[in-house]
């Protein structure tokens, strides 16, 4: 049986060695899961001699000018693909351009004097604080002022929240965060979130002056 | 004088036959972007999209049949509870969706294209000289760009996806991963036939699920969480016969 697979190996190989082309493809050669666990961008050639430099040529003057050269890159991802339950990577593998977007939306809806709070609330804890985390520096990389403290409800309406259905809990605890001055003045309070425990998209909501606003 | 057997024009002509009839593809695939992460939702499921009215536009593109596409994911959406019409959009802008009493919730408007084919004429050249043995190698990139929109119109979820398959065409190279398919392969792995086509549409199908989910969440919470109030038709189209 060994001595049947090399066989097959060096016929397969006779066919491949001709073609370096194909040698280089990152899929041949590989399994499914390392096909899979590989993070693929196409650039076009310029962009590519820029970051590669010595592994791709550059662009001659007519390809330049017709753009219609492109090279694959692909690194193997930091995480493997199963390594972090389904949701938590689909979130966390899209969270700067979640988080930015959401962010862009706040920004457009307060002034700079504003003093932004943030909480993200998630069923993981590491996971809420990652999405928190990103939250605040983006905000921060906006050039907006960001406070580390998070506004939190004494125990008892805490308590009292958390009998409340999703459509009312963030209006009722954004009431309450400017009724008992845990929020006050110019501060606004920037909430991220799941409300679905099978979507992998995250939403966003502003409380200012005891309003509770979804953003888009 | 009687010739050796493997001189005779014949047999050779018979050995050339085998070569050819036995030549085949080989094609691998791998998703670039989006199509590799997990999904959250269980696409055998068929409660996911009870009551969901959806329809679906499939944009024609370049290299891309798309009245297949829309006929798959119908199946798909189907199997999961959705009553779902599908539309192929032949034209770019040109929808025919007319005004409708029953007007869906959820509009999904599909395009798929090619974005790159490369082949090495040097590959197709020394596939020829060799009777196949050295494998000629084209690879195909392909995009999905997708929209979800409410019955006014507000989208609410956009994505796109990135695939690419390499297709390796000879009879070397398709002898040897069918014999390694065969003998030592699990099926998962398999790259003979049309197991690439089976990956991939699971994979599209599942995030396609996925986006029409998300979508509907958002829609939900756009809603501040008020039930789904049935949509208003359509205005007719000034002029339009009653």
């Amino acid at each position: 049986m060994r001595g049947l697979r090399a066989l097959v190996g060096l016929l397969g190989l006779s066919g491949c060695v001709l073609d370096p082309r194909f040698l280089a493809d990152p899929v041949v050669f590989s399994n499914r899961a390392e096909r899979r666990s590989l993070d693929c961008t196409r650039l076009s050639q310029l962009e590519a001699f820029e970051r590669y430099p010595g592994q791709v040529p550059a662009p001659q003057a007519r390809t330049l000018a017709s753009e219609d050269t492109t090279v694959l890159t692909c690194a193997p991802r930091y995480f493997g693909i199963d390594e972090r339950p389904a949701r938590d990577e689909a979130i966390l593998s899209t969270l700067r351009e979640q988080v930015g977007a959401l962010a862009d939306q706040a920004r457009a809806l307060h002034g700079r004097e504003a003093v932004w709070h943030v909480d993200a609330f998630y069923p993981s804890l590491p996971v809420a604080q990652k999405i928190a985390v990103a939250a605040r520096t983006t905000l921060a990389e906006r050039g907006l002022t960001v406070s580390n403290r998070v506004p939190t409800l004494a125990a008892g309406d805490v308590a009292v929240l958390a009998t409340l259905p999703p459509a009312e809990v963030y209006a009722a605890a954004c009431r309450r965060s400017f009724e008992t001055r845990v929020l006050e003045g110019n501060d606004v309070f920037l909430g991220v979130m799941i409300v679905d425990a099978r979507e992998t998209i995250l939403h966003g909501g502003v409380c200012s002056e005891g309003a509770w606003r979804w953003l888009p | 004088m009687a010739l050796a057997l493997h001189q005779r024009p014949d047999v050779r002509a018979g050995w050339l036959v085998v070569a050819l009839i036995s030549t085949g593809c080989v094609t691998v695939y791998q998703p670039l972007v989006g199509l590799q992460r997990p999904i959250a939702i269980d696409p055998s499921w068929s409660n996911t999209f009870a009551g969901t009215k959806l329809h679906l536009r499939c944009h024609q593109a370049d290299g891309v049949e798309a009245d297949v596409l829309c006929r798959n994911l119908r199946t798909a959406f189907s199997k999961q509870g959705a009553a779902v019409t599908t539309e192929v959009v032949r034209q770019p802008g040109r929808s025919a969706m007319a005004p409708n009493a029953d007007p869906p919730q959820y509009v999904m408007d599909i395009t798929s294209r090619r974005v790159g084919q490369s082949a090495s004429a040097l590959s197709a050249v020394l596939c020829i000289i060799t009777f196949t043995i050295v494998p000629q190698v084209e690879e195909y990139s392909f995009a999905q760009d997708v929209t979800v929109r409410d019955a006014q119109g507000f989208i609410l979820a956009q994505q796109t996806f990135h695939e690419r398959f390499v297709e390796s065409f000879g009879v070397g190279v398709w002898a040897v991963n069918g014999l390694l398919d065969l003998l030592v392969r699990p099926k998962e792995e398999q790259v003979t036939g049309d197991r690439f086509k089976e990956e991939f549409s699971k994979d599209l199908h599942g995030h396609l699920g996925q986006v029409l989910y998300n979508a509907s969440v958002r829609a939900r919470v756009m809603r501040s969480f008020e039930p789904d109030a049935p949509a208003k038709p359509a205005e007719k189209p000034k002029g339009a016969a009653p």
